[in-house]
């Protein structure tokens, strides 16, 4: 369901005060609003229920306050990711997120589906680097939270309510970040284990060492049973430092029985490919399944093994990635054609045996034909009234995102 | 009628507390959790009237709950009976948090104070709110794991309170302040309900309650678990001191070391006036004759560590300072530190009342409010030493007062309030780690305006619908921002008195 399939037109307010306009006659209209970015991750979760207007944060671009010295930056909410990254690189600075790569894609959107990658083993995701915000609610009340210094107790954290709220709170305008200095060398290596246990254990070694990872993935492209498992490592800083960190975590893992361990060349880009994975399963021309399943650590080698059996009950291209310092795992595949009706009762098994601890499987990208049988993210246990009860504060009509949360 | 009953009535008409039958109401709390866990004669409650800042109003009845479904009991009789609510830890919050400003009942969490779960495996542990943070810290010590936010007042203070204040302390530097460090919650909302956000896995989908409940100070309800986060211990520490002969020096130091990107695990700082009180209470071995000292705290492997510190020691040549001590062993290490987190107990020594002040700048505004702080102690003719996390840019400006003297106290909160506006005004904010609470509640408007504020109520009321949970604080009455509490704000005096702050 991409932009272009809908015949609304998209409206691209160019600053807050024309987004709260808009927002305050559609509130009295009882319009029902759909928020995007770019439009790059509209086949992220539920399907939207029926809406009448379309805005997008686009043409909130700007930047609105960036200094170097303090280390944090303020834009809005629109800004491409890539743009951004551009203009903190120019002073060696970088913001600490490495989501999958996706054209033209905004800040706001990546907040909203609280994407990231590998490196959050050591920079954390979106809610640790997230310092402020501004936003527009669906009654067109302009609100912030937050500033831009990076300690701050004042008031409510509502900045991290939007982390994650798939537009269904109201619509980010500006954000503020803490950012990091870009590392002066990362690097990476991988080690290959017999069993995806063994890879696990080696991966929560390397967690309770003295080391400090930035990444620590498991890779499984064969998920047949007793396949092996690749363990993919790094460690970024000074590069002295990074060496030691290598060797170190390469020494973990051979104690923890791998059958080879290597470096690899070019750390960035082997991070970049492995963000990127499931890229090569969301396509145009395919149909992807794509499940997320968080975790303990010493939950993830039965996540893992849950998440291989429903790719090849999918059958066609599939494989489990974890980020395995983080207790996530991921399934990325595309089954071909789709074996529905095993699939929906195994997700949901799979969803039940998930929600222990604090865990949870989150269904980010499937056929359409499954929703219906499905929701994406599940009940959400106990939370769930105070989740409404917060919709119903910030959105009382339910008119942003219509259907996307259950709530 | 004491001033703050005063000012509730006139700002709280909305809600309205049920006269009290105090006989019934402690017959009724005892059949929840029992009578050993009541408190009701006055001179009980008179221990429980105050934190660690000044305000000060009593409870109608203290309770000691022992688990979520007692907390459940006790809030679902406020609900049917109308009547206020408010929980505490160990009552060192510094802005008037846990003070029960309508009465009613206090809901104290100390004898919650079990660890249930070590899961160093997952680097978890699962404990009640009333736990006391150091004691966190040393359990988990045998596992090689430590739980990061260190408040000063860490001897004392509750896990509780820091959930509720999202603390902070000297060593969240890199590592994130509390809410970077809780990953679960159990919650007894105020509809007296237990509910569950998160665990021991992250990214729980849905709305990030963890991140809104930690730092709402008590408002949005009781916190009867908390799942946190633990970190391995580092494999090596290095601590210096870089000593400068001016604070704007020290201050270009630390910005310099930001800016550079080589954040250490510390970067403390103290100016003259503190350091003098610090060596007079603990002889921890700073230099008395300095303007102004860093300390600094590197951590990580041996190899990465001197690098680092050399770095750090670079800049601060570059910046000025005159000399460079490094801690030899452990016992130099921690005779710094139990100066550093002692530093306030020392301003209680040496001055009769202190009043201490949280708010944060970019860092790179160090220099110039520093200066402008010295400006406000000459203004005001009251002596304000420094200490406090430089490299988050928090200060901690401690005004020196006697209480006895007319006109002081008052003179000290007018110093305070300066010192925030232009904190707000330099682009930072009220508070870093001590909250809003009651103390801060009419700044708010120095950053958030009538709509940000209206949207904070929303969210507040939605979880507390009838306004009984920790009434009057952290957002202000609408049209009330901006006034002076000064009428409210008491003699310290007192507070020096008190138990827990003997502790330091
Ligand atoms: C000498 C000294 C040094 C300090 N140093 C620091 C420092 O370095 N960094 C820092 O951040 N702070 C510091 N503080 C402030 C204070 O210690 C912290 O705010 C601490 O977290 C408060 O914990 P407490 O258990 O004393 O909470 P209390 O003071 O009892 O309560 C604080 C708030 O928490 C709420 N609360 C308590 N328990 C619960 C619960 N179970 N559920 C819901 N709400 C609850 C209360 O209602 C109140 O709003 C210092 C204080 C002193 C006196």
């Amino acid at each position: 369901m991409t932009i272009q399939d809908s015949n609304l037109q998209v409206m691209n307010p160019g600053t807050e005060q024309a987004v709260s306009r808009l927002f305050e006659e559609f509130s009295r209209d009882k319009l029902k609003t759909r928020l995007i970015g770019s439009g790059s991750k509209s086949n992220l979760g539920n399907p939207l229920g029926s809406y009448q207007r379309l805005v997008s944060s686009v043409q909130l671009a700007g930047l609105v306050d960036y200094q170097p010295e303090d280390l944090t930056i303020t834009v809005q909410a629109g800004m491409p990711f890539a743009k951004l990254q551009s203009i903190l690189g120019e002073q060696g600075q970088m913001l600490p997120l490495d989501p999958p790569e996706l054209e033209g894609q905004t800040i706001g959107g990546l907040l909203a589906t609280n994407r990231n990658g590998p490196r959050r083993l050591l920079y954390g995701a979106a809610r640790d680097l997230l310092i402020g915000c501004r936003f527009v609610l669906s009654d067109g009340s302009i609100g912030h939270s937050g500033g831009r210094v990076v300690k701050n107790v004042a008031g409510y954290d509502l900045h991290k309510l939007f982390i994650g709220s798939f537009g269904t709170l109201g619509m980010l305008t500006e954000v503020t970040f803490k950012v990091a200095p870009r590392p002066q060398y990362v690097g990476a290596g991988q080690a290959e284990f017999g069993s995806v246990e063994q890879a696990y254990q080696a991966a929560r070694q390397c967690v309770r060492s003295n080391l400090t990872p930035s990444a620590l993935e498991t890779v499984q492209e064969d998920i047949s049973p007793n396949a092996s498992c690749i363990l993919l490592f790094a460690a970024e800083g000074m590069r002295v430092a990074v060496d030691g960190q290598l060797a170190g975590l390469s020494e973990i893992c051979r104690k923890a029985g791998a059958v080879s361990t290597k470096l690899l060349e070019d750390g960035p880009a082997v991070l970049q490919a492995e963000a990127n994975l499931e890229n090569r399963y969301n396509t145009l021309e395919g149909q992807p399944l794509q499940i997320r399943v968080s975790t303990t650590l010493t939950g993830l080698p039965r996540a893992h093994a849950l998440l291989a059996e429903i790719g090849r009950a999918a059958g066609g291209d599939a494989r489990v990635v974890s980020r395995a310092g983080s207790g996530i795992t991921y399934l990325l595949a595309r089954p071909a054609p789709p074996k529905l009706e095993k699939l929906a009762p195994l997700i949901k098994k799979g969803r039940e045996a998930s929600q222990v601890d604090g865990g949870s499987l989150v269904v980010e990208r499937a056929p359409v034909e499954i929703w219906p049988q499905l929701d994406a993210w599940g009940d959400f246990g106990d939370a769930n009234a105070s989740m409404q009860a917060l919709k119903n504060a910030l959105d009382p009509r339910h008119l942003l995102n219509p259907d996307l949360f259950k709530l | 009628m004491s001033v703050s009953e005063k000012d509730a009535a006139q700002v709280g008409p909305e809600v309205k507390a049920t006269p009290i039958d105090r006989e019934k109401l402690v017959r009724d709390m005892a059949g929840i959790v029992g009578p050993e866990g009541v408190l009701h004669k006055t001179y009980d409650l008179k221990l429980y009237e105050y934190d660690g800042s000044v305000d000060k109003h009593l409870p109608e009845v203290v309770v000691f709950p022992r688990s979520a479904e007692q907390v459940a009991r006790i809030v679902k009789y406020c609900n049917r009976e109308q009547l206020f609510y408010t929980a505490r830890g160990a009552g060192t919050g510094l802005s008037g948090g846990s003070i029960p400003l309508r009465g009613g009942i206090l809901v104290a969490f100390t004898r919650m104070n079990k660890i249930l779960e070590i899961d160093a495996e997952n680097l978890r542990a699962v404990v009640e709110p009333g736990l006391v943070n150091l004691h966190l810290s040393q359990a988990v010590a045998p596992y090689g794991l430590y739980f990061v936010p260190d408040p000063s007042s860490q001897k004392a203070c509750t896990i509780g309170g820091n959930v509720a204040e999202n603390s902070g302390g000297p060593h969240t530097l890199v590592y994130g302040v509390t809410t970077n460090h809780v990953t679960g919650l159990e919650v007894v909302t105020p509809d007296g309900e237990i509910r569950h956000y998160g665990g021991k896995a992250t990214d729980a989908p849905g709305y990030d309650m963890v991140g809104l409940f930690v730092g709402s100070e008590g408002t949005l309800g009781l916190v009867t678990k908390v799942t946190v986060k633990l970190t391995p211990l580092p494999p090596a520490v290095k601590t210096f001191l870089a000593i400068f002969d001016s604070v704007e020096k020290c201050s270009n130091a630390v910005s310099g070391i930001i800016r550079n990107g080589v954040i250490p695990a510390a970067l403390e700082m103290m100016d003259n006036l503190m350091i003098g009180a610090v060596e007079a209470s603990s002889h921890a071995g700073y230099p008395l004759d300095a303007a102004a000292v860093l300390l600094v705290e590197c951590e990580g492997l041996p190899d990465a560590l001197e690098q680092q510190a050399g770095t750090i020691e670079d800049i601060c040549r570059r910046e000025g300072a005159t000399q460079f001590r490094t801690a030899k062993d452990a016992a130099e290490r921690e005779a710094l530190w139990k100066g550093r987190k002692g530093a306030f107990g020392a301003v209680g020594r040496m001055s009769p009342d202190y009043y201490v002040v949280d708010g944060v700048v970019p860092r790179s505004k160090l220099p110039k409010v520093l200066a402008a702080v010295g400006d406000i102690s000459r203004k005001y003719n009251l002596p304000i030493a420094n200490v406090f996390h430089a490299g988050d840019g928090n200060l901690h400006p401690l005004v020196m007062f006697d209480g006895n003297k007319p006109g002081d106290l008052q003179k000290a909160v007018k110093a305070g309030e300066d010192i925030i506006r232009m904190c707000a005004e330099e682009g930072g904010t009220l508070s870093g780690e001590h909250g809003i609470g009651v103390e801060k509640r009419d700044m708010m408007c120095f950053i958030f305006n009538e709509d940000d504020l209206a949207i904070m109520r929303r969210v507040r009321q939605a979880f507390d619908t009838k306004g009984l949970c920790n009434p009057e604080k952290v957002i202000p009455t609408p049209g009330r921002c901006g006034e002076t509490r000064i009428a409210t704000a008491r003699k310290a005096q007192e507070i020096y008195e008190r138990d827990a702050m003997q502790a330091w």
